[in-house]
């Protein structure tokens, strides 16, 4: 008895009625600039004296209008919403799928807290024009980039809320040492890929002077705003071409090759990073390798060099000269950036630069000598 | 409480009792569901055989190019399980073609074949068990009504390939793209031989020829020893030439030469004779060589009676052999050429009436300044320049070729010529040609005049007249300034296809043209003088043809693939490829060929 009248004074005694205050809710932006096709966040300042947890519900919508401070015109379903305190969504460009352009957000958050009592909060934010979108890549290379050789950069850009078209692109290439003259080819003109918003992709080349590191800056510019992103490149020494395939046969020291026909001789195959023989395919700037042919006779002082004989191949008529004579046909090969003559005694039937070859299983040689006999 | 506490106890039984259902061994474990994965999950069963993908297309036959036609190609998968996807992709030029799926799950397609070309098919099936490799096919797809036409290919591998030379025929279809395929580089049959002779090992210069005319050459030096390891194509017999190194034996030909025969060489037959000169004495210092069938003899060179001996080959069974003689230099005795009846001895002599004249002193000069420094080659041919006699006489023709270099002041030194009607081919400067007529018969001329060079422009343009900047035109010199052996010069187009170059006013040149970018076809245009150079040549169209060459399973970096002509060219031209190309790092390699066409009225 005692015991049920101590817990009735119990109960009794801590019984009270809560007084429940209603809870409060208020959003806090916290990104300066709404941009369209930018990102927000933004944070729900939830006051509840009851010091209770609360459930958030945001939504935002995109509006077509804007004007003292409201917006107007707005959708009806929502573009983004979250449950949760700290909101972060994507701002649209567009109030919908091809439709006009959004000027403005309306944030709605709704905040309950735990028995329910609701408070809610919504606020018009303008939205301002977005910056243009640019990414920009080198294309693939065949091996290292070396000086002389093209290098193609794609650039991809787009703008948000503007066409494509009002994006201009500017170039600027920063060489290893600022005394180089930089060389850039015109730039394509623009293909579309049919993404949304729409984007354009420009190639431009550009063909290094000097080897070292490069900077490649390109910044996209549309109504005032700008985007900007850059390419670094390692651009290697440009390589010396080298002999690798030949025909006929080079005799070894001390033999001959005898001739008692017209005879065909003929480099098959140098190796290069930019001037190959046959030539590399895929850019204008591929050349291919400058051959000088030459002709030593026993009876005639000096090597003569045979003018204008610059392809890869020399036909050799042995009706030219005395049966019985040996003579020393030579060959030597050069590019635009590897044209002195020879560092090698002429005495010498091979030579070799001392750069390695651009494939680095070929031997370096430049020079190749046959000593041909006349039958 | 009691109640609801048991109701608890066996609800938590039950829970217990299906946990253990899920996690038995009969369930997930080793091989009842995946049989296939068995040996994988470690049942001891062994390796599992790979995914193999392979993509066999309908119909099967020649595929001709038709906008109403598709082929099906179809992914054939073994060795792999699950639920199959194919992601597949077909290009053609490049370019994504579209395809539509005939079965639902996609494993094959149907493409259309509208335009002649190359087809390429890449299919990537996902889904398996274990991962398949990335299979795609290549699918010719031929012009209607294609013209044929063959070529030889010669494949020339770097020695490091441990393959021959060897040359190969296709047929190529006009009017649209082909890939060739696997071109399998044959490591051929390996073959050891000794050049021998009484003595016993010679040094020499061997010259493998297998396929006949369509010749594949393989060479080999060999040193004292005679001995030589090497490697020749499938093709069977060989035909080997044997230079010796040493005049004591004569080269000699083997023709039908199978590996493991014998290479000998021996001391042939002799030939003696005397060489005389216009007035009848013994001419010192000649060159004396005889061929037969293209097979030299040893080079003998006359002794101051005009005596010579030298070495040949038996000519038993040969018509004719062609005597050479080189005049001692300085001589300017023309050089003699006979073909003659195969003689032990021969008795040469220049026609008495020949006679040599000096053109030192002759200023070279142009417009009336003096070229100094200038190159002069006479050239010339006399029909009637000796005779040769080894049995009956027989007239020897006379071709003439001296040089001199004129001095600072353009005077020419000692530069003696037959008197006969000949031609000077001069060299003023690098690039700097003239012809000038220069008949000795009725005096020397006190001054040589040499024409200012012509400048000849011309553009290299493709098929359809669009400019081919980078293309090539190799001049090839006939008539005097081939006899002076100037060699070809080479000219690259510059923007728009412009050919800008000085050549002699009156020579004459075969053009060679070929576009090192493969947008156009070779043309040959035959000699003609350079005043019928054209403003512009168009190049033929050319088709895409590639291939890739393997040697068994691997591909092939850095072959030589030369073209060969074989149809309606010349016996010079079949000898000298058209245009190459070089095996790249995955043994791929293409070349621009003359597009065959189709016949009239179907392109």
């Amino acid at each position: 008895m005692r015991v049920a009248a101590a817990g009735l004074l119990l109960t009794g005694c801590f019984y009270i009625d809560p007084i429940v205050a209603p809870p409060e809710v208020e959003i806090v932006n916290t990104t300066p600039v709404m941009e369209r096709d930018g990102q927000v966040t933004l944070k729900a300042r939830f006051t509840n004296r009851d010091e209770q947890v609360g459930t958030f519900h945001w939504e935002l919508f995109a509006c077509a209008d804007y004007a003292g401070g409201v917006g107007d015109n707005c959708e009806a379903v929502p573009w983004a919403m979250r449950d949760v305190q700290e909101f972060t969504a994507d701002v649209p460009a567009q109030t919908h799928a091809g439709g006009p352009l959004a000027a403005a957000a309306w944030i709605r958050l709704e905040a309950r807290d735990g028995i329910g009592a609701r408070a809610t909060d919504k606020r018009y934010y303008e939205l301002l024009d977005a910056p243009p979108t640019l990414e920009v890549k080198p294309g693939a290379a065949l091996g290292a980039r070396p000086v002389g050789g093209p290098i193609d950069l794609f650039a991809r850009y787009s703008d948000p809320d503007s066409p494509v078209e009002d994006v201009a692109l500017t170039w600027t290439a920063v060489p290893p040492t600022t005394a180089q003259a930089v060389t850039w080819e015109t730039p394509s003109a623009p293909t579309s890929d049919g993404a949304t918003p729409p984007h354009a992709t420009v190639s431009r080349r550009l063909i290094p002077g000097e080897p070292g590191p490069w900077q490649i800056d390109v910044i996209a510019t549309s109504h005032g705003k700008t985007a900007q992103t850059s390419v670094s490149l390692d651009v290697q020494p440009n390589q010396p071409p080298c002999l690798v395939l030949w025909q006929p046969s080079v005799p070894p020291a001390g033999a001959t090759l005898p001739i008692s026909a017209p005879t065909l001789f003929e480099i098959l195959w140098v190796d290069d990073d930019v001037d190959a023989y046959p030539p590399l395919q895929g850019a204008t700037q591929y050349g291919t390798a400058r051959f000088a042919w030459s002709i030593l006779r026993p009876d005639v002082p000096g090597r003569r060099v045979l003018d204008g004989a610059t392809g890869n191949q020399l036909e050799l008529d042995p009706a030219l000269f005395t049966p019985g004579e040996v003579i020393e046909l030579r060959v030597e090969v050069f590019d635009p950036q590897h044209d002195a003559a020879l560092p090698c005694d002429d005495s010498e039937p091979t030579c070799a630069l001392p750069q390695a070859c651009h494939d680095p299983r070929q031997l370096p040689r430049q020079r190749q000598t046959w000593r041909v006999e006349i039958r | 409480m009691k109640r609801r506490t048991m109701r608890c106890l066996l609800v938590l039984a039950l829970l217990a009792g299906c946990g253990k259902g899920q996690t038995g061994s009969g369930v997930n474990g080793g091989g009842d569901d995946h049989p296939g994965a068995g040996g994988d999950a470690g049942a001891g069963a062994g390796q599992v055989d790979a995914c193999m993908v392979a993509i066999p297309f309908q119909p099967s036959g020649e595929l001709v190019a038709d906008p109403s036609k598709t082929i099906q190609i179809t992914a054939s998968v073994k060795n792999a399980r699950g639920v199959l996807a194919y992601q597949w992709t077909v290009l053609f030029r490049g370019a994504a073609v579209a395809s539509t799926r005939v079965l639902g799950d996609g494993a094959t397609i149907e493409v259309p074949i509208p335009v002649a070309g190359v087809y390429t098919a890449r299919v990537q099936v996902s889904g398996t068990t274990q991962p398949c490799p990335e299979a795609s096919a290549t699918i010719n797809v031929r012009a209607p009504n294609a013209n044929i036409r063959s070529f030889a290919l010669r494949l020339v591998p770097p020695s490091s390939a441990g393959r021959p030379v060897q040359v190969q025929v296709q047929n190529i279809y006009g009017g649209g793209a082909s890939d060739l395929g696997i071109l399998l580089l044959s490591a051929g049959s390996t073959f050891h031989a000794t050049v021998t002779s009484d003595t016993g090992g010679v040094p020499a210069y061997l010259r493998f020829t297998s396929g006949g005319t369509l010749a594949a050459i393989n060479e080999a030096f060999v040193d004292a020893t005679g001995a030589v390891d090497g490697r020749l194509p499938p093709q069977s017999p060989h035909t080997v030439m044997i230079v010796p190194s040493s005049s004591e034996f004569v080269p000699r030909r083997i023709d039908d030469w199978l590996p493991g025969a014998s290479l000998v060489v021996d001391r042939g037959v002799s030939v003696t004779g005397t060489v005389r000169g216009p007035g009848g004495a013994g001419l010192e210092g000649a060159s004396v060589a005889i061929s037969a069938s293209d097979l030299p003899s040893t080079v003998a060179v006359t002794a101051a009676d005009g005596g010579f001996a030298l070495r040949a080959e038996s000519t038993a069974g040969a018509a004719l052999a062609t005597v050479e003689v080189a005049p001692p230099g300085g001589s300017g005795l023309p050089r003699l050429a006979a073909a003659v009846a195969p003689s032990a001895v021969l008795a040469i002599g220049y026609a008495p009436g020949l006679t040599v004249t000096d053109l030192a002193g002759v200023v070279v000069q142009r417009r009336g300044a003096p070229l100094p420094g200038a190159r002069v080659t006479v050239v010339g041919a006399l029909a009637a320049a000796g005779t040769v006699t080894g049995g009956a006489a027989v007239t020897a023709t006379g071709a003439v070729r001296v040089t001199a270099t004129a001095d600072g002041a353009g005077v020419l030194p000692r530069l003696r010529v037959p008197a006969a009607a000949l031609t000077a081919v001069i060299e003023a400067a690098p690039g700097d040609l003239a012809l000038v007529a220069l008949d000795t018969r009725g005096g020397i001329p006190a001054v040589i005049e040499a024409a200012a060079p012509r400048r000849v422009t011309t553009a290299i343009l493709d098929e359809d007249g669009g400019a081919l900047p980078g293309a090539v035109v190799d001049l090839v010199p006939g008539g005097a300034l081939a006899d002076a052996g100037i060699p070809a010069r080479r000219v690259t187009a510059g923007p728009g296809g412009a050919i800008e170059v000085d050549l002699p006013a009156t020579g004459r040149y075969e053009l060679r043209f070929q576009d090192p970018r493969v947008r156009s076809a070779p043309l040959i245009v035959a000699e003609g003088a350079v005043a019928n150079i054209a403003p512009s040549y168009r190049l033929p169209a050319t088709i895409l043809v590639s291939g890739s060459v393997l040697d068994g399973l691997s591909p092939v970096v850095g072959v030589a693939v030369q073209v060969l002509c074989i149809e309606s060219c010349s016996a010079q031209d079949r000898a000298r490829p058209m245009l190459e190309a070089v095996s790249d790092a995955t043994g791929r390699f293409t070349l621009a060929l003359p597009d065959p066409g189709t016949r009239p009225g179907t392109r």
